[in-house]
Formats: structure tokens, sequence, C-alpha cells
């Protein structure tokens, strides 16, 4: 969290995790392209580079899309979340070094413009097996790009969280066209089913992984709350209530995430400004609200960030009667001050 | 935010079903016999009869035999590396193009390739044999090679 823009947000952790993604790769591509030289001598260097960058960015894009059901499903991943976005410009990185020498390669030396070359040299559409892969690649890539482009705050606040989400949602189908732009290419000219097994391995990790963190997130969203009084819900009793910790009820559509702070009750909506994420599953450091996913801070009593920052989210009212918890889901404008309810 | 969390499992919902269908109409599309298995075996040696000899600016390509005769080879020495980082070799005594043409096997830009030539090939002297070098990516053919009597 910032008050101002930074060309990369840096800290203490961003750089160890930063140190920790280059030494993976570089050790990755030592070995790939080591073993290569051993068992495939006749391959030319910028084959191997070709390969090794695209297994490599292939892996990135499978971990980077493991991160958010993981994180939901448990939060001990949820530093990786905290860390994500530079190992996606990660990817892109390695991604273009592929693609970049794929096109000097295999469309670079004639006479006609690479780009045309790469959807002009092979028109068989119509054909699975020799159906043009390296188009579905590059599809991809320019969504990378995009994504790449626009990670940094600036553009999610320009932009407006909503756009940017969407943008951003596109990687669901840049990870669609990779699976093809491999089966459809390399799949096809190669005789080893250690491709055909090592991707059906990824994408049916990565499908389990969200249904199981996306069917979690509705069987909470159905949780019923019948006692009612007066405006009020039933949600829990005190004795649930953790200190510093929060617990999120969905009531009428919407997540409220009610906290525990010095002796009180606070509820603030569960929405973070910043991408989203969820305020009820962080925890309340330097007596603010911090969010899981990449630290903005509000308030308990108030949901405003403290100054200078201008971040704010709804509040309700929470009352405490014979040690249960009752919630009003009737938010207030965002910002306003409650008073928390004494336990 | 309810509809976002909502989009993503949908959007997983429906690459539950579009990642499995196309990994598996892929799959069942390789080829019986994929141009990586064409690549010749790593013990393959030099026969000692070479029959025809034909020596382009950037490879050397020669029909070679044992010396009883009973085995044919095609030696594909790349002098320069090739601007192509891959290729495949067709065969035939006619002018043929892929994919009527014989399949005889895969080369990669640089290094020595020996294949096995079926002896119904019309390897013997005296034939016109017809090699064309063949980029698989883009579905064209890079050059030919003809053998005159």
């Amino acid at each position: 969290m910032s008050a101002s823009y930074t060309a990369v947000g840096w800290n203490r952790q961003k750089k160890h995790y930063d140190w920790l993604i280059f030494g993976f790769c570089i050790l990755y591509l030592i070995i790939f392209i080591g073993v290569t030289i051993i068992y495939n001598p006749q391959y030319t260097f910028e084959t191997v580079l070709i390969r090794s960058a695209g297994t490599l960015a292939i892996l990135l894009l499978h971990i980077i899309l493991a991160i958010g059901p993981l994180a939901r499903i448990n939060k001990k991943f949820l530093p990786l979340l905290y860390n994500r976005r530079h190992l996606g410009v990660t990817m892109f990185t390695i991604a273009l070094v592929h693609g970049s020498f794929a096109i000097l390669q295999f469309h670079a030396l004639g006479n006609t413009n690479p780009f045309v070359s790469l959807f002009t040299s092979n028109t068989q559409y119509n054909s699975v097996a020799q159906f043009p892969f390296q188009a579905l690649g590059f599809f991809a890539l320019v969504i990378f790009l995009l994504m790449a482009a626009t990670s940094h705050d600036f553009w999610l606040h320009n932009l407006s969280p909503k756009i940017w989400k969407t943008l951003h949602m596109l990687v669901y189908l840049a990870y669609l066209l990779i699976i093809l732009h491999v089966m459809l290419g390399v799949v096809q000219y190669e005789n080893n089913p250690v491709f055909v097994c090592m991707i059906a391995a990824g994408a049916l990790t990565l499908i389990s992984l969200h249904l199981i963190a996306g069917t979690r997130e509705v069987r909470k969203d159905n949780q019923l709350f019948n006692l009612k009084e007066q405006g009020y819900f039933f949600v829990c009793n005190t004795s649930e209530m953790e200190e510093s910790r929060a617990k999120i009820f969905c009531i009428d559509t919407e997540r409220i995430a009610v906290y525990k702070h010095g002796g009180k009750l606070y509820a603030i909506h569960n929405v973070c400004k910043h991408q989203g994420g969820p305020l009820g599953e962080g925890k309340i450091l330097d007596g603010c609200i911090t969010c899981p996913w990449h630290g903005y801070q509000y308030l308990p009593g108030n949901g405003q960030s403290p100054p200078p920052f201008k971040e704010k989210v709804s509040t309700y009212d929470v009352k405490v009667a014979d040690g249960k918890v009752w919630l009003n889901p009737a938010p207030y404008p965002e910002g306003t001050e409650r008073a928390g309810a004494v336990i | 935010m309810k509809p976002l969390r909502k989009r993503h499992l949908e959007i997983w919902i429906t690459l539950a079903i579009l990642l499995p269908a196309g990994i598996a109409v892929a799959w069942l599309a390789i080829p019986e016999q994929p141009v990586q298995k064409l690549l010749q075996p790593p013990t393959s040696t030099t026969l000692p009869v070479v029959l025809k000899k034909s020596d382009k600016p950037n490879y050397t390509v020669t029909i070679r035999r044992s010396t009883d005769g009973s085995q044919l080879q095609l030696e594909w020495i790349n002098k320069e590396v090739l601007q192509y980082p891959t290729a495949t070799i067709y065969a035939g005594t006619a002018i043929t193009t892929p994919p009527q043409a014989k399949l005889i096997g895969r080369i990669e830009a640089r290094g020595n390739w020996y294949f096995p030539l079926d002896s119904t090939l019309s390897a013997t002297p005296g034939n016109t044999d017809h090699f064309i070098l063949y980029d698989f990516i883009h579905q064209q053919v890079i050059d030919t090679i003809n053998f005159k009597p």
C-alpha cells in the first residue's frame, strides 16, 4: 500500500521473493539447456532456448493459476498471492523470449514480414494435426502483454477495478490457448507421451483446485441465517470469535466481515477496494484491518484507510446479547463511524 | 463482488469441459508416425559403398550401400546450419509432393543424419532418385535433390 506510485513496489519480502523466482528460473534454464546439450547435441542454440523458455513459461503459468485457489483453500499460501504480480511479469518476460526467438527462427529468415508469415505460412485451420498452432501462442502472448503492461496499480486505479479485473481474467482464455498451442504444436511432432501426460496433469490439477475452491465459496454464500429480530440476524456466538480475526457472513448476497478487536466487534464490507480481496480473511495489524492480498488497511471503527490513504468501505451495525452476535446487513455509507459492540 | 466469484467458477466449469476435450482431440489427432520418431537411431553408422552423391552449398546428400548390397542408406550432412530448425525428407522416383511422397526421416539444423532406405526405393544406379526437403511447420518444400543417372 502506497500513497504515491513507484515503478516497482519492492519491499524486503518482495525482494526475497523476486530473488527466489530469479534463482529458480536460472536454475531451470541451466538444467534444461545442459541436459539438451548432453542428450541432443545436434539441436541449435535457438531451438534449445525456444524449448527451455517455453516449458519454463508454462510451468510458471500453472503455478500462477494455482496460487488463487490454494490461498482460498489454505491461508498458508497467502504470501504467494501477495507476490503473484511479479511472478506474472516474470512469466510474460520468459514467454516473450520464447515467442521472439520462435518468430526469428521460423519466420524472420524469409522475405515476408515475420508477422505476416506467422499467419500465412500455414493456413490449414481445418486440420487438427496440422493446425497453425503458432497463431494460438501469439494471441496468448498478446494477452500476457496486456496483463503485464497494466499490472501496475496506476492502471488498476485508472481503468477501475472492474475493467482491470475483467482484463486480467483473460488469463484463463490465454491458458486455454497455450494448452492448445502445445497440444496442436510440439505434441503432434514428438513421439513422447510425457508431454501429453504433463499437460493433462497440469490442467487436471488446476481444474480440480479451482472447482474445489469455487464450490467452497458457493457453500459459504448459501449459508442461511434464519433467526432475525428487528433487522438483525443471529450469526454466531461470541465464543466463536477470535481476537484480531474475523468471521465472514453472507447475508442478502453481500459478504460482511465481523472483526473482534480490543473487546469489541466491528462489521465492515468484506471486499477490499484495491483488488476485491477478502478483508475478513486478513487480520488486524497495528490497529488496522489488513487485506490478506496486498496489505491494504482499514480502521475497524469506520472502514476508512488511515491518512493519507483515501480508500473507504461500508460499515454495519453489530450487537451482542447473551453471548450471541447479531448483525444488521443494511450498509452505512462508506467510511461511516460505528461504535462497535462491546462483548 | 459476488458476481466476480461466480464468474471465476463459471469460467472454470467451462474450462473443465473445454480443456479435457481439446487435449483429447489433439491427442487422437497425433499422426501414427510422428515426425520426431523419424529421427535417426543413435547407432546409425555409415555404409561403405557410395552409389550417388549430390553436393549442395549447405549440405551433401549421398546414397550408400552395404558391401553385400543388402542395405541402402541415405546420408545427409549439413555443412552449414540450416535456416530451418527442423525438416523432413521425402523420397520418390517421380515428381511428387508431401505427403504423397515416401517419408524418409527428420533432420535438425545441424549435424550428420543417416536413414535406412527401402530397397524398393529404386536406389540402383541408372535410375533418377528424387528427394524433397520439406518444412512441416510451414507446410512448404525447402529444396529438392535429384540424382541423375
